[in-house]
């Protein structure tokens, strides 16, 4: 698959992306469950990061993204430690011999992803490998559609996924939690250390005449100051832009006139 | 706690592409052959007896290929994301070319089939995999194991033989 670059444009968004998201709070328990078991096997978890270097919680989230946490498949791709890998990618791993244990197999799927060779796990470079580790099929065939893979159970995913048969269906809707719904809600409950963002400018709201997320938010807020009087329909386009301007003396970011 | 249940399918299942208003149907009559296929990043290469070359781009680094011992068509596992492989066979149309646009499926019909079968919706498997095993009864079939786990709980483990005229 085409590779998608780590830009600037792209840390921006996915920094966006995390700020702005929302668990589903109906699916809240469920996510919470993810979590209580994902610590359960923390320990294993850290062997990984001890021995390679890839964050605990990354390889806690592929696991449950890949074969829900089974320790008795391979990382890769969910078939049994017993043997190499037989479907794609096969004959993993390379080195040893069967049967294997997890950890054997799970560094040899991180590191033939490279993960061992990152050094700054940031918000942005951490949804960029995560998405990249399942593959950018959504991002370049449907990028109206947030992956599930990462948002699904979140305010960034309603519907739309690829099924068994490789089709993509607009009205299937993901019933698996998606890995930064999880993350986020690890990070809520302090599992994980407040995560850092990488050292770029992205300002919380954008001008589009389209719904954006939190938009309301602000609207309402702006509505509170005299002589501000917006609709408060999500959308910061041309008004809000206006009202931001008369409080704060910036446009927002991406309007034309503040250039 | 949950209680799982775990399904084990091993019936066979048999298709056959042979009807030509089926529009999975590709038509292998060509005498031009396949004698080169090779990877190359996300494409898969394909020379012929006449010197014609092809190429398919799959969108992925990982996938795997069988080449049917009639040098005619081409089964080819496919991992479009890290939790779901499909299978796809491609043929040569009546102008000694792989035709792209008749792209047999493998995928969908197994899936389409455990959907009818098994009363469940291909949209709810987690971790959907095909996966061609070998071509068998002279390269005019493909025999195919699939998997997937069910969201409300259980498994599915199946084999099919797919036959291609």
């Amino acid at each position: 698959m085409a590779r998608i670059n780590f830009t600037d444009g792209l840390k921006k968004e996915y920094i966006q992306l995390y700020r702005t998201m929302e668990i589903s709070q109906d699916k809240l328990n469920i996510v919470n469950n993810h979590v209580d078991h994902i610590l359960q096997s923390k320990d294993r978890y850290q062997e990984i990061e001890d021995s390679i270097g890839v964050p605990w919680f990354i390889t806690a989230l592929l696991h449950t993204m890949e074969s829900s946490r089974n320790f008795k498949t391979h990382l890769h791709n969910g078939d049994p430690l017993s043997k190499r890998t037989t479907h794609v990618p096969a004959g993993r791993p390379i080195n040893g011999n069967p049967p294997f244990s997890w950890e054997e197999s799970a560094t040899d799927a991180l590191k033939q992803k490279k993960l061992d060779k990152i050094d700054d796990w940031g918000v942005a470079r951490i949804l960029y490998q995560i998405e990249s580790y399942n593959g950018w099929g959504y991002r370049r065939f449907h990028p109206e559609v947030k992956s599930p893979y990462l948002w699904s159970y979140s305010n960034h995913y309603t519907r739309g996924k690829y099924v068994a048969d490789g089709k993509f269906s607009k009205t299937a809707v993901s019933k698996q939690s998606g890995a930064i719904t999880i993350l986020k809600r690890m990070e809520e409950r302090k599992e994980v250390s407040a995560l850092s963002f990488e050292d770029i400018d992205v300002p919380f709201f954008h001008f589009t005449n389209g719904i954006a997320n939190r938009a309301k938010d602000l609207q309402r807020f702006l509505n509170t100051f005299d002589g501000i009087s917006l609709t408060e329909d999500g959308r910061p386009g041309n008004g809000t832009s206006e009202a931001c301007f008369k409080l704060f003396g910036n446009y927002l970011d991406g309007d034309t006139r503040g250039k | 706690m949950k209680r799982l249940l775990f399904f084990i399918f091993l019936a066979a299942a048999f298709f056959s592409c042979k009807n030509e208003k089926d529009k999975d149907t590709v038509i292998v009559d060509s005498v031009n052959k396949i004698i080169v296929v090779y990877p190359n990043e996300d494409t898969l290469h394909i020379e012929y007896a006449n010197g014609t070359k092809d190429r398919l781009v799959l969108g992925s680094k990982e996938f795997e290929y069988l080449i049917a011992p009639d040098s005619l068509k081409v089964a080819i596992n496919t991992r479009l994301f890290s939790n779901l492989t499909i299978t796809e066979v491609f043929g040569l149309n009546d102008q000694e070319q792989i035709n792209h646009d008749e792209v047999i499926n493998i995928s969908k019909i197994v899936w389409d089939s455990i959907e009818q079968i098994h009363k469940i919706s291909k949209a709810d498997i987690l971790y959907p995999k095909t996966h061609a095993v070998e071509w068998t009864k002279h390269g005019t079939a493909l025999r195919v194991l699939v998997s997937g786990t069910i969201e409300a709980g259980g498994y599915i483990e199946d084999e099919f033989e797919i036959i291609i005229k």
